[in-house]
């Protein structure tokens, strides 16, 4: 195995390079399994097995570039891997075979989980911002704006165990698309909210797009993937099943899964 | 905001996980340009461990008084007639200070573990973790400083020269503390049944550090058994410094000698492991 590289280096501008490359990757993760009763311990003691966790291959040989400026929707059924893949190119979840190559700062928010409920949705997002390296500054100048753009503005200080599901996502998606990313990876995040708002975070990933970053969409949403994405990726079990443009591999997908027109909420 | 001509030109690469150790002087500057992470997380623990305290905060100086109520009312019971040292003073700081080393093992240790969430959604440098544990722990002390320095005296304390190694003593203890909890928190994330041995480790330590006994009654064959360990000379030197004196120049040294030792070895075990770390949560 080769070595782990988790930080950055300089390395001189090449930009017809892709903002990620995946080359191969396999990755895994742990289940936990609790025990039936303390025979079953037992038997695992003597057969040597693993204590309380099952290693679950979650990809497997993926391989796909993404070019700088565009976004790639990944599609695919429930346990496909796509959150897994998300992790990996995060670089949260190590891969145990391949290469990942990601060129500009990198953002993962996934809504509903990092934030804290005896904070405000204030705090939050300056906990949040903090963790992603961003100055206190500079958290200062956007968290109104934010709270603004969540239409939130009367909630922001207010404790988030007050906070609806849908407010919380609307928050979540907010802040990762507020935080100067120039990758982006937003893993259900347009899911969440009603149609309105759908449509204004559609708005400003478009715009962030238009301004070269690179946003990767995890989706089932297929509506969105039509408008906003310049290129596809389905994943089934863990495996490519088709990359390249929407058109093509929503319609394949769509074969699949049989669905016969789009809708917001289609898969 | 960035756009597309002015990309930096970072360039992450992530291979499979096996042990490596990151640039030592990039994970370190990594920690440093988070370090108000670290003081916002800490103050969103505490807040959340009070928030629905009636009390709230009046409780981080409540603890330590009823902490020291009960140990001099049991040393009262316990010492009834005997004639050692006077030791209450003594007992009071040490299980204070005691609590800074249990924090270490025990909230340092899952610190990883009770922290999924986080580690699932962002990336930073995993030991921040740890690190917020031992410095929220130190923050929750200060109130508890307070209320030591007033009752010391009250309990008949009296302070030598050997005050003036208490910092030293410590800072030693800080020390060991960040490399406990980086030690442990990468066991308990990788051994699921770390935890509950953790808690016995704990207790065990409580028992065989000079924290509720003065070393003076310690049998000669139970010292030769107990003072190797990382907390017993830690403890030995607190205990003189308590009593007026001196610490003994081989107590600071052996402290010193296991509190780098702990941050080497736990930093190099957090840091060579932290990338799979993920994949047991």
């Amino acid at each position: 195995m080769s070595e782990a590289i988790a930080f950055p280096s300089e390395r001189p501008a090449q930009p017809a390079r892709p903002s990620i490359e995946v080359d191969d990757v396999s990755a895994s993760y742990t289940v936990r399994i609790d025990s039936k009763d303390m025979m079953s311990d037992v038997r695992r003691l003597f057969r040597r097995e693993e204590a309380g966790g099952r290693l679950i291959p979650a990809l497997r040989d993926v391989t796909f570039a993404v070019p700088r400026g565009s976004v790639l929707a990944v599609v695919g059924r429930n346990g496909a891997g796509k959150s897994t893949l998300c992790r990996v190119i995060s670089g949260v979840l190590p891969p145990e075979k391949g290469r990942v190559t990601v060129r500009g700062q990198l953002n993962l928010l996934t809504p509903g989980i990092g934030f804290s409920d005896a904070l405000t949705g204030r705090e939050n997002i300056k906990l949040g911002g903090l963790a992603s390296g961003m100055s206190p500054e500079r958290l200062a100048e956007i968290t109104d704006e934010i709270g603004e753009f969540a239409q939130l503005a009367d909630y922001l200080d207010l404790p988030m165990h007050a906070y609806s599901s849908g407010m919380r996502m609307r928050l979540a998606s907010s802040v990762a698309v507020f935080l100067d990313p120039e990758i982006l990876l937003i893993d259900e995040a347009l899911t969440g909210g009603d149609a309105a708002f759908g449509q204004h975070i559609a708005e400003r990933t478009a715009k962030l797009t238009g301004e070269g970053r690179t946003i990767v969409l995890v989706t089932h949403g297929l509506s969105s993937v039509k408008t906003m994405a310049t290129e596809c990726l389905w994943l089934h079990q863990g495996r490519v099943a088709a990359f390249g443009d929407p058109d093509e591999v929503l319609s394949k997908y769509m074969r699949y899964c049989r669905i016969e027109s789009l809708s917001m909420d289609d898969m | 905001m960035t756009t597309a001509s002015e990309y930096s030109e970072v360039e992450y690469v992530f291979e499979p996980h096996a042990s490596a150790m990151p640039n030592v002087r990039d994970y370190v500057m990594a920690l440093w340009a988070r370090r108000q992470f670290m003081v916002e997380l800490a103050r969103a623990d505490l807040r959340a461990a009070r928030s629905r305290a009636i009390l709230g905060n009046f409780w981080s100086v409540l603890d330590p008084l009823f902490q020291a109520a009960i140990y001099f009312f049991l040393y009262a019971v316990l010492r009834s007639g005997s004639s050692q040292i006077e030791f209450l003073p003594i007992l009071i700081g040490g299980i204070f200070l005691f609590g800074l080393s249990t924090a270490a093992l025990g909230e340092g240790g899952s610190s990883i573990r009770r922290s999924k969430g986080l580690m699932l959604s962002s990336t930073f440098p995993r030991a921040m973790l740890p690190l917020t544990v031992v410095y929220k722990t130190y923050r929750k002390f200060v109130p508890m400083a307070c209320v030591f320095l007033v009752l010391f005296p009250l309990v008949g304390g009296k302070f030598g020269p050997g005050l003036f190694l208490l910092p030293l003593v410590f800072g030693i203890q800080l020390v060991m503390n960040i490399g406990i909890s980086l030690l442990v928190a990468t066991y308990v994330t990788l051994v699921p049944d770390g935890t509950n041995v953790v808690q016995y480790v704990t207790r065990i330590l409580f028992f065989a550090t000079p924290v509720i006994y003065p070393i003076s009654l310690l049998p000669a064959a139970a010292k030769v058994l107990i003072a190797w360990q990382p907390l017993f000379a830690l403890f030995a030197s607190y205990q003189a410094i308590f009593g007026g004196d001196v610490p003994r120049f081989t107590d600071v040294l052996q402290a010193m000698v296991w509190a780098v030792g702990l941050l080497v070895l736990g930093a190099w075990v957090f840091l060579r492991r932290e990338r799979e770390f993920t994949i047991h949560l």
